[in-house]
């Protein structure tokens, strides 16, 4: 899925097989994206038996990642040979230190806290690690799933690094010796899509499913603390539970934080207050977002604003803050600044936002698969 | 779908969400406050099952089971065997699950003490290892389900799969092998060749027996 990221200068937009720098003051646009040589296998690269070559292209979207300092971008292509390429800010400009082969496509990207590392998981239920100091260093394997992995994060004390797949489960092992498992937070009833520490409370897990829930987790014991069924709040108009895309977390006071939600196809973003740090409570804010057009994206950012990605032609990027009574109100300027960039974007949503094989099949009857199979 | 030539089915299986919510009750109903510690993944056609629930009388052992109509049997000879001997094999109990997939949602942490893997599918292909029940993966969520301490039995006649399992968990800091010497002592190794359908079968054509048994240890990393 096409995703957002920023930071006060910068803001990232990941989609097709690239990624989309846009700068903040200036509304200026940048793509970085692989070298040449590797573009030209792409075009050469032969689809697979039953995909036509565009079905081929459109299947998977890059992985982009910000370092928490702001100086690494990372991206893990999707196209040609996968790889994962990183770039690091050198005064203004942006240079590539690295480039590595990554085998399986991407699901998600994350740099460590310490942006010593960058771990990828991918399709195939594994994480990588890669190394940001050593750029030429050989990937390291530090865990697999029987299922594809949809996102992966290490906690800031790098101790602990929890995954989330396909079959519902989030798997917490420990870090750097990611062998050994501590628990496994077992709860959800589909998909696990992403995975965020409570900023105020590092100790408890927030994660998003496809069964319409976030839930909140004590993760070193595996303890459900909190379920919030999403569309209770937004309802769908059909009165249909839509999955939980992804979910971002935001500090705003020692013992409170913000949560935008992005649910499935729906136009509507809510913003949520988790209050307390062992006995927790939510309160839904607002909702934001009036038009049709699905949001694609939402993503704090360390500065008090919020980025909301959209597949909207004349506002693909918004950005959002809030005042002291957590009314929010569009940073209008800002936004209409990236208006002309939509074209670049529209590649972003050139696949769809849930892709169609994290729903599981259902074959009720044996005997039924056996007549269709004959 | 049909998987591969066994008729096993894609079909997604029952699983409790969390071990909280499963039910042991309708396997184990005259033991209603005991775990089951004994899992014998892939237990076919439930020999080896049958002669662990007469070994250990006071342990509840589970044959995990993944093709339907195996399952099914195993299921039908437990009964029968419980009608035929009244007051015995209340103890044993078969499942039809996906075990790659789904044993953190039967079991808790360090619940198991002893996992069977008898003549696991081998998976010749290379770009199918990954697919093979005993893997660096798997591993991890069987060290985790095991108590320090417990054991791990693999037993194959492939000799390629028997330097794949040896491979993988010598290469696993959380697992040791067990000597020779206390598998002579150990009552549990005969029975993996003479109650076995499949053991029994090696047996008969003469073929090689190949058995490996590691022990789930401390992590290393925590003591150092």
């Amino acid at each position: 899925m096409a995703s957002i990221t920023g930071n006060k200068e910068i803001l990232a937009v990941s989609g097709g097989n690239s990624v989309y720098l846009l700068e903040r003051k200036n509304g200026l646009l940048q793509t970085l994206e692989p070298p040449v040589e590797d573009k030209e296998i792409t075009t050469k690269k032969v689809p697979k038996k039953g995909e036509t070559s565009s079905e081929h292209a459109d299947k998977h979207m890059a992985c982009a990642a910000l370092s928490s300092c702001g100086r690494y971008l990372a991206l893990a292509t999707c196209r040609g040979t996968k790889c994962l390429l990183i770039w690091q800010l050198e005064g203004q400009t942006w240079s590539l230190i690295s480039q590595r082969p990554i085998g399986r496509a991407a699901s998600k990207i994350r740099f460590t806290n310490s942006a010593s590392r960058v771990l990828i998981a991918d399709k195939a239920g594994d994480v990588y690690s890669f190394s940001v100091t050593e750029p030429t260093k050989e990937k390291e394997w530090l865990l697999g799933h029987i299922a594809m992995l949809l996102d992966v994060t290490v906690s800031d004390d790098e101790k602990y690094i929890i995954s989330c797949d396909r079959d519902d489960k989030i798997r917490v092992a420990c870090f750097p010796n990611c062998y050994n498992i501590n628990s496994y937070c077992l709860g959800h009833t589909s998909f696990v899509t992403s995975l965020s520490f409570l900023p105020h409370n590092p100790y408890i897990l927030v994660s998003s499913s496809g069964d319409g829930c976030i839930k909140l987790w004590k993760y070193l014991e595996g303890k459900e603390l909190l379920s919030i069924p999403v569309n209770k709040y937004v309802p769908a108009l059909d009165g249909e539970i839509l999955p939980i895309k992804q979910c971002s977390v935001f500090q705003v006071s020692p013992d409170a934080s913000l949560m935008s939600v992005c649910i499935g196809s729906s136009s509507k973003c809510p913003i949520f207050k988790i209050d307390g740090t062992d006995n927790l409570q939510v309160k839904l804010l607002c909702t934001i977002g009036s038009e049709d057009q699905e949001v694609w994206w939402t993503q704090f950012t360390r500065e008090n604003s919020m980025l909301l990605m959209k597949n909207n032609k004349m506002q693909p990027v918004e950005v959002w803050s809030w005042d002291e009574n957590y009314d929010f109100l569009l940073n209008q300027n800002e936004t209409e600044l990236y208006v002309k960039h939509s074209d670049a974007f529209q590649e972003c949503f050139s696949c769809p936002s849930i892709p169609s094989m994290l729903y599981r099949k259902n074959y009720d009857e044996p005997a039924d698969k056996v007549k269709k199979h004959s | 779908m049909i998987d591969n030539k066994y008729g096993i089915y894609r079909a997604e299986l029952d699983y409790p969400v969390h071990p909280d919510l499963m039910d042991w009750s309708k396997l184990y109903p005259e033991f209603p406050n005991k775990r089951v510690e004994f899992a014998d993944v892939g237990c076919g056609y439930g020999g080896l099952l049958v002669a662990l629930g007469e070994l250990f009388p006071d342990v509840l052992s589970l044959g995990l089971e993944i093709r339907v109509k195996v399952s099914q049997f195993v299921m039908e000879r437990i009964k029968a065997l419980r009608l035929q001997e009244p007051g015995k094999h209340q103890n044993v109990a078969c499942l039809r699950t996906n075990a790659m997939k789904y044993l953190p949602n039967f079991f808790y942490r360090g619940q198991l003490k002893k996992m069977f893997f008898l003549f696991p599918d081998p998976h010749f292909k290379e770009s199918k290892h990954e697919w093979r029940i005993i893997s660096r993966s798997l591993l991890s969520e069987y060290a985790y389900l095991l108590c320090e301490g417990g054991l791990v039995y693999t037993v194959t006649d492939v000799p390629d799969l028997n330097q794949w399992m040896v491979k993988c968990l010598d290469e696993h800091p959380m697992f040791e092998r067990v000597s020779q010497e206390e598998l002579d002592k150990d009552p549990v190794v005969p029975k993996l060749w003479d109650s076995s359908e499949e053991g029994q079968k090696v047996t008969r054509n003469d073929g090689p027996k190949l058995l490996a048994v590691y022990r789930r240890v401390a992590d290393p990393f925590d003591s150092s």
